[in-house]
């Protein structure tokens, strides 16, 4: 078909190529004009990450001797290597590349994976896609614009978080050279999206299959590195270890960028290759068919917001057991080893624990109990969006009151906060466990740490329910607020800079840290703070109009 | 006996846009009641404040003998409702999303259920996100033609419809009739309200231009008289009540006030007809005669 009409086409008509790529610099246009906010978020948050970890690379390992032991630490414990990277020598640069990797590189792809396919499977499911279509645009130009402009924020990350480490005072190569990783995370990530957005005909299941294949081939990276020179040669498989390669600050290596751009250039042709053969709106993956009827128990808003939210809180839970079981076994391990290091007991009597095994997982499960809040705080806001698009105004016309419509999507939004943080203390005990034998002290010290912290959760959920009974379009930005305070100030307080006064009163997190030594009071105070936030929210919805935008 | 809808001076204000000022509705039982008015004259917003989704600001309602806003579960029991946009849940089928529906209604006859599903041709084993409008309009259709209620609250229900599925949704509106339902029917096909609805309503920014039933509205328009002379017809509209007159040879067109007919016809006749063709005013050219002329005042 392409020859002939290549075959025939007159001197002054465009080539097929031209043709499938009309109208490129206008959807390119369109795009930085409708994402330039979250273009920017983006790319500040990456470049912000390599930054704050040189910078805190340098504060918090101020002695050659302090980095010394940093990098005997960071070859033993093997969480390091999992989740952030390998070190390859013990100086700062080497030492932040080290810290920054895991973090940057995700940052880095998953802002160009959920651009990538925001703009090509979201369009087409949307419709907007086939509006476009109808005007002047090429059957390949929607793909090639948002690659065009996903691949050059990836290259303007590499430019601004090079200019940031070389003016946090670190060798120019070695800043180049890292900051070109992350533009690599970046153009990995843009070239998964586009072949998952040709797969299915789902918008969020494209992002996650792409999202999900560039952190799983992360910690493949890691579980390698243990595996010891054996494995060694499966390193070479995964991308993310070509990235890892390159070795900043420690005698770059350039050549494993080389394969980066080929795997790139690789699934841009692969995505334009799918796309070209497939109709608008269809997919590699066909959508399956469903029941025609449905089961008995779908006949309330709770079970209907369990039905619906059923599989992600299980996506959610096997997730947070399977980190929860890795971090179980290498942490006990390393804990070991190390209880008896200067900076392992720091950190334990930072805590007030009397036993330094026990400082590491407080530290696992307040990083992940976040994780656990945003999923929380997502769940709630379906709320928003069942209003937003009308599907409450469909429900609210059935003899369903506003109460019981809310209390659907709530009794689930407080329920999975439990399973979850059940699920990685129960991840955090088999871990423990099977490294050292003692399988029930270990599971009772994982649930005895996840657990207690769900109450705090639940305030974030009341936090959303009340604003969305207030004003239906402040519940996201004050739950997304909430949980962006609660890490913020969990960070600022460690780091010195905020007063605790402050972090008591802003993050209900605070509240059930081992180092305030929380009674059962407090956690009846956080159950009561978030039931009146919950009981404001609903009464408050009783009084406004419910009206989809 | 209260009408099922009862609504006065409905008065609601989204921010400075006065969406109804001052609405009256009266839907009488068992008939089947049509609803127009161009976009944003304030139809979904009534229907809103109907289901007690929206508080009105000022104005009384009475549906069905209570107060939408404080009764609504109550009443909900009672009614049925398609939304203008119908959104679904994307990941249910449409056999799901219809039996959740009905079940939250207090259910349906399954057998009902099969018949609409077969009526419609309707594939409930599609996921919902795969749907076309049509084919999501079809699943809240169905849903509502299967409740065993009393009232009927369509907005624009058909508008995603093919012509095969607005005569099967006439037909079933014409059951829901015959059955004794009351059916409130929000609509821009204008041929369907004709075929459907007794009485019609016209609203324009947020007020009633007209109301009542459609044989009195279509008195008060006017006929179109087309007509085939055999002589000189000379100056017909000295004839009170002629309006446009058009001669083309022999042929002559115009329009003439309803109630004025007689003295036309009775010219013709005298000047001696080889064809004639009388018809009464369309719905269509009441409505964009209402519109046109409300249209001059608001521009002035």
């Amino acid at each position: 078909m392409t020859t002939v009409i290549a075959d025939h086409r007159s001197p002054g008509r465009p080539s097929v190529v031209t043709e499938a790529l009309t109208g490129v610099s206008g959807l390119v246009r369109l795009i930085a004009r409708r994402d330039r906010a979250v273009l920017g978020l983006w790319v500040l948050a990456t470049v912000g990450l390599l930054a704050g970890a040189a910078a805190s690379t340098a504060s918090t390992y101020p002695s050659p001797q302090a980095r010394a032991d940093r990098y005997d630490q960071i070859l033993a414990v093997p969480t390091f290597l999992v989740f952030q990277s390998r070190a390859f020598d013990d100086g700062v640069g080497a030492l932040a590349a080290q810290q920054a990797f895991g973090g940057t590189t995700i940052l880095a792809a998953l802002g160009a994976a959920l651009l990538v396919v925001r703009h090509t499977r979201g369009e087409e499911e949307s419709g907007r896609r086939e509006l476009l279509g109808s005007t002047v645009v090429g059957r390949q130009a929607p793909l090639a614009a948002i690659l065009a402009v996903t691949l050059a924020a990836g290259v303007l990350i590499g430019v601004l978080g090079s200019a940031a480490l070389i003016s946090s005072g670190l060798p120019a190569t070695g800043a180049v050279a890292l900051g070109t990783v992350a533009c690599g995370a970046a153009w990995i990530g843009a070239g998964m999206g586009a072949v998952a957005a040709q797969l299915t005909t789902r918008p969020a299941l494209a992002a996650i299959g792409a999202l999900g294949t560039f952190v799983v081939l992360h910690y493949l990276r890691g579980l390698v590195h243990l595996g010891g020179d054996r494995l060694a040669w499966l390193g070479w498989l995964i991308p993310n270890g070509w990235l890892e390669q390159v070795r900043p600050f420690a005698d770059e290596r350039w050549w494993p960028l080389a394969l980066v751009a080929a795997l790139t250039a690789a699934l841009v042709a692969g995505a334009g290759a799918l796309s070209a053969r497939r109709d608008l709106g269809a997919a590699l993956v066909a959508p399956r068919r469903g029941p025609a009827t449905a089961v008995p128990a779908l006949r309330d808003p709770l079970r209907l917001a369990w039905h619906l939210h059923r599989g992600s809180i299980l996506a959610w839970s096997l997730g947070l057991a399977a980190i929860g079981s890795a971090m179980g076994a290498a942490g006990s391990a390393a804990v070991a080893d190390y209880a008896d290091l200067a900076w392992v007991a720091d950190y334990a009597s930072a805590l007030r624990l009397s036993d330094p095994a026990d400082a590491f997982f407080v530290y696992v499960v307040f990083v992940f109990v976040f994780v656990t809040a945003g999923h929380a705080v997502f769940l709630t806001l379906r709320l928003r969006t069942d209003e937003a698009s009308g599907l409450a105004e469909s429900l609210l016309a059935t003899p369903t009151s506003r109460a019981r419509w809310a209390a659907g999507h709530l009794g689930v939004a407080l329920l999975a906060p439990v399973l979850l943080q059940t699920s990685l203390g129960v991840g955090l005990g088999v871990g423990a466990g099977a490294a050292t034998g003692d399988l029930a002290g270990e599971l009772t010290r994982g649930l005895g740490l996840a657990l207690p912290l769900v109450p705090a959760v639940w305030v974030l959920v009341g936090v959303t329910v009340a604003a969305f009974g207030a004003v239906s379009r402040t519940a996201p930005v004050l739950g997304w607020l909430a949980i962006g305070i609660g890490i913020g100030a969990e960070i600022a307080v460690k780091a010195g800079v905020l007063p605790e006064a402050v972090y008591r009163a802003v993050s209900p997190f605070s509240h059930v840290s081992a180092y305030y030594r929380p009674t059962p009071l407090v956690y009846i105070g956080l159950v009561i703070i978030a039931g009146a936030l919950i009981a404001a929210g609903i009464a408050l919805l009783q009084r406004r109009d419910v009206l989809p935008e | 006996m209260s009408e099922p809808i009862e609504i006065r001076g409905l008065v609601k204000v989204f921010g400075r846009a006065r969406a109804l000022d001052g609405l009256d509705l009266t839907v009488t039982a068992g008939h089947v009641h049509g609803f127009l008015g161009p976009n944003g004259a304030g139809k979904s917003t009534t229907l809103r404040i109907l289901l007690g989704l929206v508080r009105a600001d000022a104005g009384r309602v009475d549906l069905l003998g209570g107060d939408p806003w404080t009764d609504a579960t109550t009443l909900h029991r009672r009614l049925a409702y398609v939304p203008g946009d119908v959104t679904l849940w994307p990941g249910l089928t449409g056999g799901e999303v219809f039996d959740l529906l009905t079940r939250m209604r207090g259910g349906a006859d399954p057998r009902r259920r099969a018949e609409l599903v077969e009526r419609f041709d309707l594939d409930p084993t599609r996921r919902s996100r795969t749907y076309s409008t049509g084919n999501r309009q079809k699943v809240a259709l169905i849903a509502a033609l299967a409740a065993d209620v009393e009232l009927l609250v369509l907005d624009e229900p058909t508008s995603g419809l093919d012509p095969l599925m607005e005569a099967v949704f006439q037909d079933c509106i014409g059951e829901a009739a015959a059955a004794g339902r009351t059916v409130l029917l929000s609509s821009h096909v204008l041929a369907e309200v004709e075929a459907l609805c007794e009485h019609v309503t016209i609203v324009r920014r947020g007020r009633v231009v007209e109301s009542g039933s459609l044989a009195a509205l279509r008195h008060l328009g006017r006929t179109s008289v087309t007509a085939e002379l055999a002589g000189e017809s000379g100056a017909l509209t000295d004839l009170p009540g002629v309006h446009a007159l058009h001669r083309d040879g022999a042929r002559i067109r115009c329009e003439v006030d309803t109630d004025r007919l007689d003295p036309l016809l009775a010219r013709l006749a005298h000047i001696g007809t080889r064809g004639l063709v009388v018809a009464p005013p369309t719905l269509e050219e009441l409505f964009l005669r209402h519109y046109d002329h409300s249209d001059l005042q608001a521009s002035r």
